[in-house]
């Protein structure tokens, strides 16, 4: 429901900011003086209520609408035997897999989490390749206030925003530390970070090994660290995912501002490389924080 | 963090809508395509091992069965030759036999047939003699009822019959 009245009012916004012209709006840059500057963050296009919907939220559904449908078609053309498109989706989910067995080292563990890191490999992707469609950052409105015209492009790569990818860095990272709950038990996990069992140890096992009482008090600040490498999870996930999409995004329209023909090909070739390795690394670090949070602290 | 939150626009609201959205993905991939996929290729998986194992069965039966027919005529031949060996056997044995007994048989027949031939001779010279006797009675008889008197006659006839005898 709120995708079609979104939908509708894009529309709208179009026809209402540019009634001169049917064309998209970039094209009346060069005519009036508009800034067409790339902003850090995600442009608002409209509100509902008192929540706004920014460009990159408008992607974001497209690309949810886009898996939703494409799962659907999976479904109902799931057979014994596969037609083509099961073919392809069972060989990238064998080989995905078996990706995240080398990494689990158990294909038990690997079919636990593989649903969540596949979902984030799978939505990344599709975001990080929606922003390089043409259209995407060139299509938008012209919006006049402050006494100057900015151009706001309708849509936006999901990822190059910083929301998308901390949401998705904060479930990783969160998500890890349940699915370690659930795997290890909550005592267990807890000592990863503030280490109890460390200190109870030192009475017991001092007779043994008396350098315990050197040896557990670090320990204990280890765990301490490892809440700060929790944080830093969440901002080296989101960041370097960040970064590197928003990055592309403002080389391309370098790029184009350059020479508009021929020369951002190659780098539209890397862009959608880095897309690729981008989702990769984001997937596969979530597996592995996964793997970590599901292994029990050796002694 | 204050600025951080202001450079990059961060809005609680839409970091939840994109949860949201991230949300709606991983349900959707999980539920409609991944599970029902894992399913299919599980149970496919474990088809072809069941297939295999089938066909592994099949032929170490086809093996069994080929070798138990062989086995099977193998030893039908043999019976065949020993059904042969013992009728060709008894066939000599019987011919054997039949000769045997008809050389008793003959034997017998034979052994009979001396026997009278035999007890012929005996009946013949007992026979004869008795006529001889008779005989030589009668012509002693005669030539001494001519020739002598009644003394030597019985003396003669007692010699005579001593001699004989």
């Amino acid at each position: 429901m709120t995708q079609l009245e979104q939908q509708e009012n894009n529309q709208e916004d179009i026809l209402g900011t540019c009634p001169e012209t049917s064309l998209p709006c970039a094209a009346s840059k060069e005519t009036t003086e508009v800034s067409h500057e790339i902003t850090l963050f995600a442009e608002p296009i409209f509100h509902v209520g008192n929540f706004t919907v920014t460009n990159s939220l408008l992607n974001s559904w497209t690309a949810v609408l886009a898996l939703t449908v494409l799962a659907l078609i999976l479904k109902k053309k799931i057979a014994k035997i596969p037609g083509r498109l099961q073919s392809f989706a069972e060989v990238i989910i064998e080989g995905a897999l078996n990706m995240a067995d080398s990494v689990t080292g158990d294909r038990q563990k690997s079919q636990k989490i593989f649903p969540i890191v596949f979902a984030i490999f799978l939505f990344i992707l599709l975001n990080n390749w929606l922003g390089l469609l043409p259209g995407i950052g060139s299509i938008g409105f012209i919006e006049e206030g402050h006494g100057e015209a900015i151009f706001v492009p309708l849509f936006r790569g999901a990822t190059a925003d910083l929301n998308t990818t901390l949401a998705l860095a904060l479930f990783a990272v969160f998500g890890s530390n349940i699915f370690g709950i659930f795997m290890v038990g909550i005592w267990k996990h807890f000592n990863k970070f503030v280490n109890l069992k460390a200190f109870a140890e030192i009475p017991m096992k001092i007779k043994k090994e008396p350098t315990i009482i050197f040896v557990n008090p670090i320990k204990a600040f280890v765990g301490i660290i490892e809440i700060i490498g929790e944080a830093a999870k969440v901002a080296s996930l989101s960041f370097r995912l960040f970064g590197n999409i928003f990055a592309g995004e403002v080389l391309l329209a370098a790029m184009a501002v350059i020479f508009a023909f021929i020369l951002p090909v190659p780098f539209m070739f890397l862009e959608v490389v880095v897309g690729l390795i981008q989702a990769l690394i984001f997937a596969m670090l979530t597996l592995v924080y996964f793997t970590i949070a599901s292994t029990a602290e050796e002694h | 963090m204050e600025e951080l939150i202001k450079t990059f626009h961060i809005d609680w609201k839409l970091l939840i809508a994109q949860l949201v959205n991230f949300g709606i993905v991983l349900l959707v991939i999980w539920k409609f395509a991944l599970k029902p996929l894992n399913k299919v290729m599980d149970k496919r998986g474990k088809e072809i091992a069941k297939s295999l194992e089938d066909a592994r069965a099949i032929e170490a039966n086809l093996a069994k069965s080929e070798k138990e027919r062989e086995e099977r005529i193998l030893a039908a031949k043999k019976e065949a030759q020993e059904i042969i060996e013992t009728s060709r056997n008894q066939g000599k044995q019987q011919g054997q036999e039949i000769i045997e007994s008809a050389k008793r048989e003959v034997q017998t027949v034979i052994a009979a047939a001396k026997e009278q031939i035999a007890n012929e001779k005996d009946r013949m010279i007992k026979e004869i003699k008795t006529e001889v006797s008779q005989l030589v009675v009668l012509t002693t008889k005669k030539v001494l009822t001519e020739v002598l008197d009644e003394n030597l006659d019985s003396k003669m006839i007692e010699n005579s019959l001593k001699k004989i005898n």
